[in-house]
């Protein structure tokens, strides 16, 4: 079974945004909320880097353990799903995500968030996405289309990788040997407690 | 045991130093190291912050790795699980042990049934106005604390999401008329409850609650000032960390938010550990005070047990009349 992992090689990102245009589109996912986005670090300083990010699908995700209503469930392929008909907009989850990936609707008003939105791996909900409901609540279900979240396969310079996390980690490990030079794959450790050279 | 107290101290220890520490990147220049190459892979140790520049409006959304969040997660989940449970466990037990190894304290009805002005309309009305807020405030935030395992098995995923979201909006709406009431029963009994001489021989003398004499008090005895000031201080507290709360990110950061949450918490269920001695204390511990909140009128001879300087005071402004004497 595989388990399925995003991996961002900063040395290729370009920050063209093209993975947050393409996952707004391809969920129609509504303004003032973003399932992905691009973090450039050292902005216009030598070193400079970009990150695409989004929820990575933590093993043992925080934001499942604090959830005062146990609405989040991990697929067999360990992708992180969440129940939005359960969540409360508590924004518990918020605190608890190292990756900042949790969107509410509404920010500021009188607590009353919303229901919590994040990336789905193009997965649906944790029913799918069969009707136009669950679509206006997850978006497409592209996984089981047998296609991989669009984010990765717009990228034009195959910075952001998705898919099991053997075979994304083992392309990393390659080209960082090969090339000669890598940072390191953003998030990996904090989202999956090992290292991308362990495949 | 040990291994899951060390995340809690450790977790501790980072939220209090864990202000930016700056994150350094090196250019990256091409090596044939392998080795080198393959340790630099394993990022496992990052910075407890990293931001960067980000194209959308939001820029909390800036911050890209915050693996503190995790630290988060185990006091959230652990620490504050467990104090939370403590606190209330210990102050059911203790008022349980109070009444079956102590007892009640009884007192002789007045033969002719006099009683004495206690508490007027208006501040029992305020009483039972932060009372009744106070309840349900506790037991929606305590659903938030234990629901998911102790009410969630048996009301089913569906019912108790909907009862959940139900008690986030009552919480966040008794919120107000509480702040209302805390405010008015602040102001209605604060000059009875400054701390004065006759304290210290009441607590001395444990307010004669294991025996021995009833040491004099005034209108409110030392232990019920404690309450007062329990309900103010705490209260207050819950009220600044409350509406922290409900403007998230308005007032401080993230981990402003995630220490307030936490702490909102710990003194929410420490206010429950004091409310439940006070409402012991008030029905089953001293028979005869609860009728102060009910009727407002005491009997004569329990005021005189208990608050005898406070009655010899009504006395004095002549507010008992010739029958008490």
């Amino acid at each position: 079974m595989a388990r399925m992992k995003f991996l961002c090689d900063a040395e290729r990102c370009i920050d063209c945004n093209a993975c947050v245009t393409a996952c707004k589109n391809e969920h129609e996912v509504p303004w003032g909320l973003n399932r992905r986005r691009v973090v450039t670090l050292n902005d216009g300083q030598p070193g400079e880097l970009s990150v695409s990010m989004a929820c990575m699908h933590c093993t043992d995700a925080p934001c499942a353990s604090v959830c005062p209503v146990d609405c989040f469930m991990q697929t067999a392929d360990g992708i992180v799903l969440h129940n939005k008909d359960m969540c409360i907009g508590c924004g518990y989850c918020f605190y608890a995500c190292p990756f900042g990936a949790p969107q509410y609707p509404q920010t500021t008003n009188f607590g009353s968030r919303g229901k919590m939105d994040k990336c789905t791996f193009c997965a649906g909900g944790p029913q799918g996405s069969n009707s136009p409901e669950q679509f206006e609540q997850y978006g497409r279900d592209r996984l089981s289309e047998g296609k991989l979240p669009i984010c990765a396969e717009m990228c034009a310079t195959r910075s952001l990788l998705a898919g099991d996390g053997a075979t994304i980690g083992a392309i990393y490990k390659e080209r960082v040997l090969k090339r000669g030079y890598g940072s390191g794959a953003w998030g990996w450790s904090t989202a999956y407690r090992d290292s991308p050279t362990v495949v | 045991m040990i291994f899951r107290l060390v995340p809690i101290l450790m977790a501790a220890l980072l939220l209090i130093a864990a202000p930016a520490r700056a994150i350094e990147i090196q250019s990256n220049q091409p090596s044939d190291d392998t080795a080198a190459l393959l340790q630099k892979l394993d990022v496992s140790r990052m910075p407890d912050r990293t931001q960067g520049f980000v194209h959308i409006q939001d820029q909390k959304a800036g911050v890209l790795i915050q693996p503190v969040g995790r630290i988060f997660r185990d006091v959230h989940s652990i620490g504050q699980f467990w104090l939370d449970a403590a606190f209330i466990i210990v102050a059911v037990l203790s008022m349980a042990a109070l009444y079956f190894l102590v007892g009640s304290m009884d007192f002789h009805r007045d033969e002719k049934g006099r009683t004495i002005l206690r508490f007027t309309g208006f501040e029992r009305f305020i009483h039972w106005l932060v009372a009744s807020c106070f309840i349900v405030l506790g037991l929606t935030g305590l659903n938030l604390v234990f629901g998911r395992s102790l009410v969630q098995p048996w009301l089913g995923d569906d019912a108790f999401a909907e009862l959940t979201h139900l008690g986030k909006l009552a919480h966040n709406f008794l919120a107000f008329p509480f702040i209302a009431g805390l405010a008015v029963l602040t102001v209605q009994w604060l000059k009875h409850n400054l701390p004065d001489r006759t304290d210290i021989v009441w607590i001395k003398m444990a307010g004669g609650m294991f025996g021995g004499p009833h040491p004099p008090a005034k209108k409110f005895n030392a232990g019920q000032k404690m309450i007062y000031w329990a309900a103010v201080l705490g209260g207050g507290a819950l009220v600044v960390t409350g509406i922290a709360l409900m403007v998230p990110f308005a007032l401080t950061d993230i981990l402003g938010m995630q220490l307030i949450q936490v702490a909102h918490s710990l003194i929410a269920a420490a206010m429950i550990a004091v409310v439940i001695g006070h409402i012991y204390l008030g029905t089953l511990g001293v028979r005869g005070s609860f009728e102060a909140m009910s009727t407002g009128r005491v009997d004569i001879n329990w005021a005189r047990e208990h608050h005898p300087l406070w009655v010899a005071d009504e006395a004095a402004k002549g507010k008992l009349g010739p029958n008490y004497l």
